[in-house]
């Protein structure tokens, strides 16, 4: 499988804040990918990079097979975190002026395509108003047309499902698998990970700038799982009991309760149990309503792998708790 | 390529085509010619003055009273009628001196115009003579009281050359009552001068009325042209106006629709489509359009005028190609300028923050060029040779300079100050693709113009 996207020893530094360092990456071709990492990660600054819209200092970068994006950029489609559309002008004006620069032909063969594209997103009766005349969710679609009017190979969006509600989001998630469908490489930065969990093949991470996390979504959680049996019983009874009861089955290392979902409890594997034979012994041996595998979700990946001061929150904080400790505040 | 004429094609169409400037640059115009057209052609500018009826007290010191004469025959309705008469021939006669077919229709309408404005009605004022011994005081307190217009005390010594006479006047008197009056009695002494020295007045007068000077430009060609005075005088300041007017306007709209597309976060879109160069050429060339499409418009306006006065010929062919070559110049240079500040900062008031220095120099460099050029009359002063070599100020001061078309300047100079204000041109715009390169991107703070230099030097 050739790769879209593919970087190497990748750095960047803006004064004496290393953004991205040594970042080696490849995105197959065909893949959703999700990149994800907490705020001030170095997300953007690798997706502009990729854009050739700033440029590294050190390592190479190629896209779709060309030495930097500048060499491809119209068969790329953009979504930036940084979003905006020409307030003045008419929707379809905006679309056809985009795909213009993107390499479009002017015609009725573009004009039929924004048509189309405006009903998919349910705009179809907005391509004659002026872009400003439209809500903020509705100006997120006409962005989000605008990126893939041109029919890209590459799609990269930056936060796509920042400020959408819900039944837009699940609107775009099924323009992206569709879009998936029809071969096309995806990329997208997301903090919405049950967004990312449910239309990646591929996810990979940074941190501070470095990559923790890079591989196909499957293999992830197979090294994450967390060994664990949701177990609910049909009987709650005494607390104590049933516990007593779940811990002595072999494999189980420990019981804790979900208190906060009534009587459901957590069986925690020992390391070199199997699974599969405690979940049997757990159903054969106990009364119960309900026994489940539990799955790693990219939330708890997420979590255990970002330590919380390293979000752009906790930095902040941390600095601003310093500057206020030197003035003696 | 492609992607710049696009980018040209939308920043001109999203600036020259919008109600707002249509309205401005057209329409207004216009208007405002339409609205003063209709207002003379309803006759609103027609109001008649009331003609004063009043007395005057004049003091002679003639024996004969032949003071008093002069002053009654030149006060007489009919003097009125004829002294009228002759302004408006004299005025008919400057506009026609200006040439052309246009020339003579506005020589024509203006008498018809003031015929209309200045239906003369003459004023009906009686004279007084008092003899030299004459108590004043009484007739003083009459001038007081509103009952006479004004007291006018000749002496002999009014007929004397250097002579003065004491014109004392009733707060009601008109300004245009008193002007008549004053003038009545000094001319009458002037001929009184006349007549004592044993001469006739009226031959005197005409012997001292004054030839006029036809002028006529004999053209390099070996041609002769009708020479204009007032147009070599109006054609240079006419330049610098086209000019600041086509720069500055393409230079505005260049930096509100940079301030624009970075406020509303367009920006990065745009540039996953295309480099910050391409971007920030197309946008210039296209502004470059609103203001080149200024030029014709107010320029074709003075060319038509030209035309129609028949002094065209008198205004070289390369003089505007010059214009245009000093516009492509300065507009470049301020337009770079105006694209680096928009990509720096967030909103358009940020932008009068930093602009608020480079406005500053460019109006004391407009100043200079005005000063060196058309108040010492004189396109070769040396401070106007320097600020020729100045890049800010070459469009500026040059397309003044070569607007003396009797007074050209050496073509090395030309050659030379073309190459210094090119070079300026190209180094303003090197300097704001670096700053346009990273503003574009850049949020929050705005920079200083300490901060902008910096830019210069990230790679």
């Amino acid at each position: 499988m050739t790769n879209a996207i593919t970087l190497a020893g990748v750095t960047k530094t803006f004064g004496a804040k290393r953004a991205v360092d040594s970042l080696d990456l490849a995105i197959p071709a065909g893949s959703v990918c999700g990149y994800l990492g907490p705020n001030g990660a170095g997300k953007t600054t690798t997706i502009r990079m990729i854009m050739s819209i700033i440029y590294p200092d050190s390592g190479t970068i190629e896209v779709l097979g060309k030495k930097s994006a500048v060499e491809s950029k119209d068969r790329i489609g953009y979504l930036p975190e940084e979003r905006g559309v020409y307030r003045k002008m008419k929707v379809g004006d905006f679309l056809t002026y985009i795909a213009r620069l993107k390499g479009a032909d002017q015609g009725g063969a573009l004009t039929k395509r924004i048509e189309d594209w405006l009903e998919r997103v349910q705009l179809a009766e907005v391509r004659k108003k002026r872009c400003e005349q439209l809500s903020k969710g509705m100006q997120q679609k006409v962005q989000f047309v605008a990126t893939v009017i041109h029919d890209p190979e590459l799609v990269i969006l930056d936060e796509p499902f920042s400020g959408l509600d819900p039944v837009n989001a699940r609107l775009l998630r099924t323009l992206i698998g569709e879009m998936r469908a029809a071969g096309k490489t995806i990329i997208f930065s997301t903090h919405v990970l049950a967004s990312a969990d449910a239309l990646c093949d591929r996810v990979f991470m940074i941190n501070q700038g470095k990559k923790v996390l890079d591989g196909p979504i499957e293999g992830i959680r197979a090294k994450f799982d967390p060994k664990t049996i949701i177990v609910e019983p049909m009987d709650p009874g005494a607390d104590g009991v049933f516990t007593g009861a779940l811990g002595a089955i072999p494999g189980v290392h420990s019981v804790t309760s979900m208190s906060d979902r009534g009587a459901v409890y957590e069986a925690h594997l020992d390391n070199d149990a199997d699974a599969q034979t405690v979940l049997g012994r757990i159903a054969a041996g106990l009364a119960i309503r309900r026994v489940e595998l539990r799955k790693a979700t990219l939330e708890d990946i997420f979590v255990s792998l970002v330590d919380p001061g390293d979000s752009e929150d906790s930095i902040r904080a941390a600095l601003k708790a310093d500057a206020a400790e030197q003035v003696g505040v | 390529m492609n992607k710049i004429i696009l980018t040209a094609i939308r920043e001109f169409k999203a600036t020259a085509l919008t109600p707002a400037f249509l309205f401005g640059a057209v329409i207004l115009p216009l208007v405002i010619w339409g609205v003063l057209g209709a207002a003379g052609a309803a006759g609103l500018f027609s109001q008649k003055p009331v003609p004063t009826t009043g007395t005057i007290a004049l003091v002679d010191p003639t024996e004969s009273g032949r003071l008093t004469e002069l002053v009654e025959m030149r006060l007489s309705p009919e003097a009125q009628q004829a002294k009228a008469e002759a302004m408006k021939e004299e005025a008919r006669k400057q506009l026609a001196s200006l040439g052309g077919a246009l020339g003579e229709q506005m020589g024509e309408a203006a008498m018809a115009r003031a015929d209309a404005i200045f239906k003369f009605d003459a004023a009906d004022i009686t004279v007084e003579r008092l003899g030299p011994g004459a108590d004043l005081e009484p007739v003083r307190d009459r001038v007081r009281a509103g009952e006479l217009l004004g007291l006018f005390e000749v002496s002999p010594g009014t007929f004397e050359p250097g002579g003065s006479f004491i014109s004392q006047l009733s707060e009601s008197a008109k300004a245009r009552d008193i002007k008549l009056i004053e003038n009545a009695v000094a001319d009458s002494a002037v001929d009184v001068r006349i007549i004592d020295a044993g001469m006739s007045a009226p031959f005197v007068r005409t012997l001292m009325s004054r030839p006029r000077a036809e002028q006529k430009t004999l053209t390099a060609a070996g041609g002769e042209t009708k020479g204009s005075e007032l147009l070599q005088r109006f054609l240079p300041i006419a330049f610098l106006m086209f000019l600041a007017i086509a720069i500055f306007t393409g230079g505005g709209y260049l930096l509100m629709s940079t301030v624009e597309e970075k406020s509303s976060r367009i920006m990065e879109v745009l540039l996953s489509s295309m480099s910050p160069m391409q971007l920030m050429t197309g946008k210039i060339i296209g502004q470059g359009f609103v203001g080149l499409m200024l030029l014709l418009i107010y320029g074709g306006l003075g060319v038509f005028a030209a035309i129609q006065f028949a002094v065209m010929d008198l205004i070289p062919l390369s003089l505007l190609v010059w214009l245009v070559v000093y516009f492509l110049m300065g507009y470049f240079i301020y337009a770079a300028i105006n694209a680096a500040i928009g990509s720096a900062v967030n909103e358009a008031r940020e932008a009068q923050a930093l602009q608020g220095p480079i406005l500053g120099v460019t109006i004391l460099v407009m100043y200079l060029g005005i000063f060196s050029v058309m108040m010492s009359d004189n396109p070769h002063s040396t401070l106007a040779r320097a600020l020729s070599f100045f890049p800010p100020a070459t469009p500026f001061v040059m397309s003044m300079r070569v607007a003396y078309v009797n007074d050209p300047m050496p073509t090395w100079e030309l050659a030379a100050t073309t190459a210094v204000g090119v070079l300026g041109m190209i180094a303003s715009v090197w300097a704001a693709a670096k700053i346009f390169r990273v503003g574009v991107l850049m949020y929050g703070q705005p920079p200083t113009i300490v901060g902008l230099v910096k830019w210069l030097r990230y790679t």
